[in-house]
């Protein structure tokens, strides 16, 4: 049985304790309070992606009003630890639940739709989002934004500093890779894939294929209300224009980039696409003196790059070598073999 | 030829690895140099957050530009007390998340202060990080009076409403309709106008509200002229300012138009072109200095624009003076021997006091949000060019 499981979905144990590993080093490595913000927010994000991998690359199904979930997380937890002097962390979980219902209920009508209507419509729910949080003016701050939104503390022990906050993060990031990996290994994962193939044959088995698209839509809305919380009380000011559409497509592109066929995929997206912008301000400025406009073209060109000749993702490119490599290593062990048969005969 | 593809493959990612690598000591090695040189530093760095890019950028553009002009003439006068002074620049895109990246990059760089952002929610996003850090933070935009630990160099809502409510009285008008759009800068204008109009019984019979990248105001105007107002007042940055403008225009209503400041620039001068006679703006007296009576604020702004002009060949405006202000009195805290973020708010908070500034006078130990109305004036519009009214 772990053998198939290993031929199915690859073994999860390597990788995961690589990224712990990495996640642990890298304070040891970077000391600039600009990489672990960057870090940081891969962290954020990651939760983020995850959650929309698995319903892409699972479940088949697409959204493009991530950012409105992240923000009802975001702006949850900014009102009621600011207006109504909630703790961080009930608002944090109560921002989880009502995300993860108000999905829920928007996800029974509109995941009946499918393809460019389905993203049409989560779209809506995107825009009706940045209206609300515009025109509730006198709870949210409306454009002006929401200030003093409080930082989050642990056992007394305040997560100003960005290294506990670094760590708080990823522990919360890896604790939802976790959850998606093992999800996707479970029965529900598999009926995920059947309905990312096809609906129809897999309703025709007697799965009832709402109840599953809907509930994963849930789940990675609550995801990113989770990534949202954490939003709100690490840059402790929320504004409107940060969950607008863009911040939308920004979330698809990360997931895409990475590879939506694979959960890791949307960790590997997140990252590469978060030091792209950096290392080509960085590049631009220091060896070409290019600055603003130009940038962002060179930004837009390597997208464009990836996703003509890598559609698959960055993942596919990454994990194909290593499965040829391990495959011609099983070759070679089968050859051998045959030829100490064939000498015994 | 796999054997070729391996090979590239994995050449590229190395090369992405050292590029990454080279990047991240390039900021740790200027974290470490903030702690080498509390000592003795040869470099004072000095940050700057402009939005070169995005929809912000017809006010940070100039303001970035700025940034190279000013670093021009500070390494042609040589050495401040034998330090050199460098200024990082960084373009947030209008984007508040990147505007925090970059806030938390200069403080690894070690920078003794912070000018910026050009918008006001940017302002107030990174606010916490860089005065967390006890970095005294320039902001070029007019934020909340309440913010604590943040330096204002554009006039306060406040000021402006006393100017516009000045105009007003000038002409016997006692109706206002109020539109703005529904961004940072257009929501934060009226709670102040409001009530200084309230103190001078100027009633505000019409309030309506537009998205910030909308293209057609119509709607909202036709909803305007139904209360008969004797004036419209705009609180909106351009292109949506001079859309509004035009719609007016195209009502034709017959009553004067106030806008903002955000529309004292060229690009709003040249939507309206040709048709905008009522048309008003609270500007800055930079964009009609040769129109100024002689004195020594004509020639300060006469030289501000001239040194511009040389380099862009094209005029700054009221945000570009506002970027310049900040800069300015931070090298003045410099040159006065302050060159430590402790010691140039200690300059601030408690040795200046009067400073002369391009968009007016600052009195920095007083309870005024950012400088005096001095520097401002409402202006009308003729031969497609600013007109100043003594």
């Amino acid at each position: 049985m772990s053998k198939l499981e290993k031929v199915l979905y690859g073994n999860r144990l390597k990788p995961f304790l690589f990224l712990v590993g990495l996640i642990l080093m890298l304070p040891f490595v970077v000391k600039s309070s600009y990489i672990f913000t960057i870090l940081i927010l891969i962290g954020i994000y990651s939760i983020v992606t995850l959650g929309l991998c698995l319903l892409i690359g699972y479940a088949g199904q697409i959204s493009l009003g991530h950012a409105a979930f992240f923000g009802i997380g975001a702006y949850t937890s900014g009102v009621l630890t600011t207006s109504f002097q909630l703790s961080p962390w009930l608002a944090l979980v109560i921002g989880m639940v009502t995300t993860f219902f108000i999905a829920y209920l928007i996800g029974i009508p509109i995941l009946k739709l499918k393809g460019h209507f389905l993203a049409l419509a989560t779209l809506g729910i995107n825009i009706i989002f940045y209206i609300l949080i515009l025109g509730l003016n006198q709870l949210t701050g409306g454009a002006a934004g929401l200030i003093g939104i409080p930082s989050l503390s642990l056992f007394g022990l305040p997560l100003t500093d960005k290294l506990f906050f670094y760590f708080f993060v990823w522990t919360a990031a890896l604790l939802v890779l976790l959850l998606s990996l093992n999800i996707v290994r479970s029965h529900v994962g598999r009926v995920l894939r059947s309905i990312h193939d096809s609906e129809i044959a897999t309703e025709t088995l007697g799965v009832k294929v709402e109840n599953y698209k809907v509930a994963i839509f849930a789940l990675s809305a609550a995801f990113a209300s989770l990534a949202g919380s954490m939003y709100a009380h690490y840059i402790t000011f929320v504004a409107p224009p940060t969950f607008y559409i863009t911040k939308s497509i920004l979330f698809l592109i990360m997931v895409m980039v990475g590879g939506a066929g694979s959960v890791w995929g949307a960790i590997l997206g997140t990252t590469v696409i978060m030091f792209l912008n950096e290392i080509i301000r960085f590049v631009g400025h220091t060896y070409f003196g290019i600055s603003g406009e130009v940038e962002i073209v060179v930004y837009g060109l390597i997208i464009i790059l990836i996703m003509m000749f890598l559609p698959k993702g960055l993942m596919h490119v990454i994990s194909k070598p290593i499965q040829k490599l391990k495959q011609k290593k099983k070759v070679k062990i089968k050859s051998h073999k045959d030829m100490i048969s064939q000498k015994g005969v | 030829m796999k054997k070729l593809c391996k090979s590239i493959c994995s050449f590229s990612l190395m090369l992405i690895l050292v590029i990454a690598l080279s990047a991240c000591n390039m900021e740790t090695s200027g974290g470490n140099d903030k702690k080498d040189g509390d000592g003795g530093k040869e470099v004072i760095k000095i940050g700057a957050i402009f939005a070169e890019t995005g929809p912000a950028s017809t006010l940070g553009k100039t303001q970035a530009n700025y940034v190279k002009l000013i670093q021009k003439q500070l390494d042609e006068a040589g050495t401040i007390n034998g330090k050199k002074i460098e200024i990082i620049m960084q373009d947030y895109e209008t984007d508040d998340t990147k505007a925090v990246i970059a806030a938390d990059k200069l403080i690894s760089e070690g920078v003794v202060a912070v000018v910026g952002a050009t918008q006001a929610s940017t302002s107030m996003a990174i606010l916490p990080k860089i005065s967390g850090e006890g970095i005294p933070l320039m902001t070029v935009a007019p934020v909340n009076p309440e913010a604590k630990d943040i330096y204002q160099m554009a006039p306060s809502n406040l000021t402006n409403a006393s100017l516009i409510i000045k105009f007003l009285k000038e002409n016997n008008i006692s109706k206002v309709a109020w539109i703005n759009a529904r961004d940072g800068f257009g929501v934060e204008g009226l709670p102040s106008f409001e009530k200084v109009a309230k103190e001078n019984d100027i009633k505000i019979v019409a309030h309506e509200e537009f998205d910030a990248t909308a293209t057609d105001m119509t709607v909202q105007l036709t909803n305007i002229r139904k209360k008969n107002p004797e004036a419209v007042i705009v609180w909106s940055r351009t292109p949506g300012a001079g859309i509004v403008a035009r719609n007016f225009k195209a009502l034709g209503f017959d009553i004067p138009m106030i806008q903002s400041s955000a529309s004292a620039n060229k690009g709003f001068l040249d939507q309206v072109k040709d048709n905008n006679e009522n048309i008003y703006v609270i500007g800055s007296k930079l964009s009609v200095v040769d129109q100024l009576p002689n004195g020594e604020q004509k020639d300060r702004l006469k030289k501000f624009r001239e040194d511009y002009r040389t380099m862009f060949n094209s005029d700054p405006d009221n945000f570009t003076a506002h970027a310049a202000d900040g800069f300015h009195l931070l090298i003045e805290a410099i040159k006065a021997g302050n060159t430590t973020s402790e010691d140039i708010h200690n300059y601030l908070k408690t040795e200046v006091n009067k400073y002369s500034g391009l968009t007016g006078s600052f009195e920095l130990q007083s309870d005024y949000v950012g400088p005096y109305e001095d520097g401002f004036s409402v202006l009308g519009i003729e031969n497609n060019e600013w007109k100043y009214y003594e």
